[in-house]
């Protein structure tokens, strides 16, 4: 958690991510964002997320990121 | 507001919308089938859609006329005066758009069932023979109900609900109405006709000028299938015959004249079985095929003759010796004599020369003869003389302005190689200076003197300021058989620095501002005084008017025709003066070239004969 | 995409015609009087009637279409229900039999989409190619000329070849159920209301609500007719009187001085809008009248204040459409991820960071630009469009920078302006590019614009004519007036519609009346009036 948490705040200078639940729905996050960002966690956790799972349900929070980048990692 | 409330309010607004566009076109009634209640323009009607607003004008009116005339546009040519002229008969010109011969027989058996109808006068052309039965889409071309037998109840829906742009369009035409046709008001309401005064003094005489102002008027594209609805064609002129038997109406037939490049759309056979099978059904009066249809001065176009040829026709049927006809102009036709008559126009079209029924008249213009000439309107009595000299020595004769009209009124001669010499304004020169040098070589010429200024020798008018003598009518009298005496108007010509008001009129135009109306009322008079003070003192009116300064316009050349003019020479030199026997538009706005002191002897015969 | 060759628009089911608001008003009657449960035949049947007034020999190519979709949709659902039943019985091999599953499904994807594509482009870009092979092999000396085969679109092709395909690939992403009975699925692939122009819309969003079978809604029934009316009266107001104006100045170009082909440009970046949106409108609340609500397309798009936002705010179903099914798989793929690496290594992280975005942001405007036309000046439309924008994604902390600097923020009223008229001045660029009919007319009239700007035709009596009178420029003036005045106000949040809702009765139906009677006047009535084609509904 702690580090996906660093892993936004780095690539998403000012933007406040406890607590926020919409972050795509409310387009906090753009796709340029998204696409930067899972480049970081995939070679962070040496996971792969793949376009399917580009949906604002797993972008939504940070508990949903952390949730789906813990799914991939069991995979 | 709730929805189920705004719901309903939308239904009320599209019902409301409904009604306001409906209103509209009740109340401007663009086609005349309500009544016109708002503004009573049955031009504009008629123009719109001849079919609805001609009936609806007849249901009113029929008691005024007991004859019509049915064809299509071109039927517009035989103008119901002319008629009344030859046949007893209170006519009325039932012309629609279209030739579509079913409209023909629908209108036919709607008069003739309705109506007291004395005469039935159907005109056909080529196109007759081209469609049938139609039935257009476009709300202006539909058929009244009246004679269609559509069911009342929709066609009134139909033209209450008509575009909405019908109703703007007529009401924003109301405010430029004028009082001349434009293109949204062209009928002349009483008879039916198509109000002509304009083309009535169009300018026709010179073949390119009269091209240059049509363009493409006379071209066609080429017709594929040939004449498909003869039999139709046929059938309706039959259906009217009996119907006219029936009702104990007089019928004539009239196959009115063709232009060439419509004539030549088709080949002999097909021309030929569409005259043979109406001849099996009714005689006919056929000028489809004469000396008209190779000039194209003869028509508007290539589908539609002029009135004057109109006019021919009717001279020819009723046999008027005072209007003139070529020969080989048109023949009575039945079942007999058919193809007789067809054989001979095939076999040998009659086509004439042009110089058998044109002349070229050039006009000269002078103004004041002088010792000492100082202007281009300043000619001295040598050079003049000069001039009188080549004339003679070339062979070219004078021209009167009387002679002209009768050579395209009456078909006169005009003698070779015709000219017509003309001097403005009528100054004392013309008549110690001109007068005897005219004489000397046997030369006439017309003086356009003004005529609020004849005999002012020292003022102008009454003011105290000098001017160029000018003659007086005793000297005008001693002039006659040299010098003809017309019209430069009365006062129309008058010069500001010298007039107290401040309306001027410098022109024939109207003044700044002048209300339509106003104009033509001062014109007219003018005219009628000219004509009156001539009468006077020379015993008869005049009959060619030169243009002040020559500026004339449409409106103005229509008024000078209603005023029963049939010249007008304008200051302008950009086509030839081409006279055409049985046209007389080719003697309105003639061009005139001035000669000056300078002007040599070759240069008048460039003049002459470019 | 040339807004004259209106060869549907004699149509009898022109959209903007009275016959289609009384098939609308007969579908939803006989909708309406049905059970539920068969409501969504009728749904299907106006469909199907729908599209057969227009040409029975498209809806052949669409039967194909719905029929490839539907089969290879059940393909990838049989071989993912075979992958389950395999990991069930061999635990052990379960990533094994996971990719396996993947790779064929990813074929049979591949091969539907193929087929749809291929179609598409068939229609599309054939003759265009045809043509440049011919001229190429004339090049070469070569007398060979290929004959164009003149094959007319099929109405909406691009619109139902993305929705399918977005189908299938949901279907493939394990997103959506597929739809068993095919009836329902040719429903949500033949809807009618989007086969005009769009929006393209989503499985997953579309489909509950065309088969729940809806209840009359007498709000939504409301809200239905009210963006009707919006989107009528913008077409034929707006964007038809503007087309004539357009086309003079695009295809007479070289008569107008530089000012004159800038406001062109303009004026066709409004046509364009109120065309679109405006037609977009109709459908949506044609749509609307069944309870069904489709995608947004628009959200006021000229008050974006960057490209990146113009976009998203226009067209907004292709964007998303785009971004889901081609931006993100094309930024996260193998290769992209590569070069990025490549990139960091040689030149530092942020430029690996930054590769795939905009390498693939590129390519996505170009797919855009393609997708309007064939021609070397889409392609250019799509750069300019996709280079703008990886340029503002490359110099992003420039601008941060720059602006912190002057102390300019979002705060600012007038550096938000600045930003929009900004986007919009760039938006009215690229509109050179998408309306000429080729590039080399485009960048005529773009040195045109630069080099004969012609100040004095501000002025001349010409400028402002482009075969219009001063009546009809009247008239756009009053109609675009009311336009800029209701998006501006909904911009700034003013609930405008709730406004109205609470004036007195006789004051809202003054304003519906006004709106009725100009569309009865002057579109159902006007049988001079024939509505130009929709500038999207030739794509």
């Amino acid at each position: 958690m702690e580090e996906i948490l660093n892993i936004l705040q780095e690539n998403c200078p000012g933007i406040d991510f406890e607590g926020q639940e919409r972050l795509i729905d409310d387009g906090i996050l753009d796709s340029l964002n998204i696409v930067m960002l899972v480049g970081e966690l995939n070679e962070a956790f040496d996971i792969s997320i793949g376009a399917e799972d580009l949906v604002p349900e797993n972008f939504n929070s940070l508990q949903a990121i952390h949730a789906l980048v813990q799914r991939l990692a069991d995979e | 507001m709730s929805a189920k409330k705004w719901l309903m309010m939308l239904a009320g607004a599209v019902a409301l919308a409904l009604a306001v566009c409906a209103g509209a076109n009740v109340l401007t009634d663009p086609f005349g089938v309500f009544g016109d209640p708002v503004f009573h323009w049955y031009s504009y009607n008629e123009t719109n859609n001849p079919r609805m607003a001609k009936l609806a004008w007849l249901e009113e009116h029929h008691g005024e006329y007991d004859s019509y005339i049915i064809g299509s546009s071109s039927a517009a040519s035989l103008e119901t005066a002319a008629l009344e002229k030859y046949v007893d008969g209170r006519f009325y010109n039932l012309f629609v758009y279209g030739s579509d011969t079913r409209d023909y027989r629908d209108l036919a058996a709607y008069v003739l069932e309705h109506y007291e109808v004395r005469r039935l006068v159907v005109n056909l052309g080529i196109n007759e023979a081209n469609v049938y039965g139609s039935r257009p889409e476009r709300i202006n071309d539909r058929m009244h109900a009246l004679a269609s037998g559509e069911n009342p109840a929709l066609f009134y829906l139909r033209c209450a609900f008509a575009n909405p742009r019908y109703a703007l369009d007529k009401a924003l035409a109301w405010g430029k109405d004028t009082e001349l046709p434009q293109t949204f008001d062209v009928f002349d309401v009483s008879s039916g006709c198509y109000d002509k005064r304009v083309r009535n003094v169009e300018k026709v005489g010179d073949p390119a000028a009269y091209a240059a102002a049509n363009p493409g008027a006379f071209y066609m594209e080429p017709d594929e299938d040939a004449l498909p609805c003869i039999a139709e064609c046929v059938r309706s002129v039959a259906e009217i015959r009996d119907m006219c038997e029936e009702k104990g109406a007089e019928l004539l037939v009239i196959c009115s004249p063709v232009s060439e490049a419509q004539w030549n759309l088709y080949d002999e056979e097909t021309l030929r079985a569409y005259r043979t099978a109406l001849a099996q059904e009714v005689d006919y009066w056929d000028f489809g095929c004469t000396p008209l249809t190779y000039d194209t001065r003869y028509f508007y176009d290539a589908t539609h003759f002029r009135t004057t040829a109109g006019d021919m026709v009717l001279a020819e049927i009723f046999d008027d010796p005072a209007v003139y006809r070529p020969e080989r102009f048109g023949a009575y036709v039945t079942k007999e004599n058919c193809q007789a008559w067809l054989d001979e126009i095939f076999s040998d079209p009659p086509r004439l020369e042009e110089s058998a029924y044109t002349a070229d008249v050039p006009i000269l213009m002078y103004h004041h003869f002088t010792d000492a000439p100082a202007q281009d309107t300043e000619v001295s009595p040598e050079t003049f003389a000069a001039h009188m000299e080549t004339l003679a020595r070339e062979g070219y004769h004078a021209v009167s302005f009387q002679e002209m009209i009768d050579y395209v009124y009456y078909g006169a001669p005009l003698p070779d190689r015709p000219v017509c010499i003309t001097m403005d304004d009528g100054y004392l020169s013309s008549y110690e200076i001109a007068c005897p040098i005219l004489r000397q070589y046997g030369m006439k010429a017309t003086v356009f003197a003004i005529g609020s200024s004849v005999g002012h020798t020292e003022r102008y008018k009454d003011t105290e300021f000098p001017i160029t003598p000018h003659f007086s009518w005793e000297q005008a009298r001693e002039m006659a058989g040299v010098i003809d005496f017309q019209s430069h108007t009365f006062d129309l010509h008058q010069w500001a620095p010298y007039e107290t008001g401040d309306r001027v009129r410098a022109s024939i135009l109207p003044l700044d501002g002048e209300n339509e109306a106003d104009w033509a009322a001062a014109v007219r008079a003018d005219l009628a005084e000219y004509d009156r003070l001539r009468r006077q003192e020379l015993g008869e009116g005049f009959c060619a008017l030169a243009y002040p300064g020559g500026y004339y316009d449409e409106a103005a050349e229509v008024l000078v025709h209603q005023a029963g003019i049939p010249v007008t020479v304008s200051i302008r030199t950009d086509s030839r003066n081409v006279l055409v026997r049985g046209v007389p538009q080719s003697l309105y706005a003639l061009c005139r070239w001035n000669v000056t002191e300078r002007t040599t002897a070759e240069e008048l015969l460039q003049i002459l004969e470019p | 995409m040339r807004w004259s060759s209106a060869w549907r628009t004699s149509n009898p089911m022109s959209i903007n015609s009275a016959g289609f608001l009384l098939f609308l008003a007969l579908a939803a009657g006989v909708c309406y009087l049905l059970p539920k449960k068969h409501r969504w035949l009728v749904l299907l049947a106006a469909s199907a009637f729908f599209y057969l007034t227009f040409s029975v020999r498209a809806a052949v190519y669409l039967l194909v279409t719905v029929a490839v979709t539907f089969a290879a949709a059940h393909g990838m659902e049989a071989i993912r229900l075979r992958e389950r039943a395999e990991l069930e019985q061999h635990r052990e091999e379960k990533a094994e039999i996971r990719k396996r599953g993947k790779r064929r499904r990813r074929l049979v994807l591949g091969g539907a989409l193929t087929v749809n594509f291929a179609t598409l482009a068939l229609f599309k870009y054939l003759d265009s190619w045809l043509g440049t092979a011919s001229r190429l092999l004339g090049l070469f000396g070569v007398a060979r000329t290929f004959q164009p085969l003149g094959l007319l679109l099929p109405l909406g092709i691009s619109f139902y070849i993305f929705q399918t395909s977005g189908y299938l690939i949901d279907v493939y992403r394990g997103r959506v159920k597929p739809e068993k009975n095919f009836l329902r699925y040719a429903l949500f692939a033949c809807w009618f209301p989007q086969m005009i122009q769009g929006p393209i819309n989503r499985f997953d969003r579309l489909q509950p609500q065309l088969l729940r079978g809806n209840d009359p809604d007498p709000a939504g029934i409301r809200a239905a007719l009210q963006l009707m009316i919006w989107g009528m009266l913008k077409k034929a107001f707006i964007a038809d009187p503007l087309a004539g104006a357009v086309a003079e100045l695009f295809d007479n170009f070289a008569r107008y001085q530089g000012a004159s082909l800038l406001l062109g440009s303009a004026l066709y970046c409004v046509q364009l809008y109120a065309d679109f949106s405006g037609g977009t409108d109709l459908v949506r609340g044609a749509s609307a009248l069944f309870g069904v609500e489709m995608a947004e397309n628009f959200n006021r798009p000229y008050f974006a204040r960057s490209m990146d936002e113009f976009w998203r705010r226009w067209h907004m179903s292709l964007g998303e459409w785009m971004k889901d099914y081609l931006f993100y798989p094309l930024a996260l793929s193998g290769p992209m991820n590569r070069l990025g690496k490549r990139l960091r290594a040689r030149f530092g992280p942020r430029a690996g960071k930054l590769a795939a975005p905009c390498l693939s942001t590129v390519v996505v405007f170009l797919m855009v630009g393609l997708w309007q036309g064939p021609g070397l000046s889409n392609i250019a439309y799509g750069l300019w469009n996709g280079g703008l924008m990886s340029l503002a994604m490359i110099f992003a902390p420039v601008f941060a920078r720059v602006n912190g600097r002057l102390g300019l923020d979002e705060k600012n009223l007038p550096f938000r302006v600045f930003q929009s008229l900004r986007t919009c001045a760039l938006v009215v660029i690229g509109r050179y590019f998408s309306r000429a009919d080729s590039l080399m007319q485009a960048l005529r009239m773009l040195k045109r614009t630069v080099f004969h700007f012609g100040w004095g035709a501000l002025g001349a009596d010409t400028f402002l004519s482009f075969g219009l009178s001063g009546s009809d420029w009247l008239r756009l003036g009053v109609a675009g007036g009311v336009l800029l005045g209701v998006e501006l106000a909904l911009e700034r949040g003013v609930p405008l519609r709730e406004r109205l809702d609470r004036r007195p009765w006789g004051v809202q139906f003054l304003v519906l009346f006004a709106a009725v009677l100009l569309l009865v006047a002057f579109v159902y009535l006007n049988t001079d009036y024939t509505a130009i084609t929709y500038v999207y509904e030739n794509v």
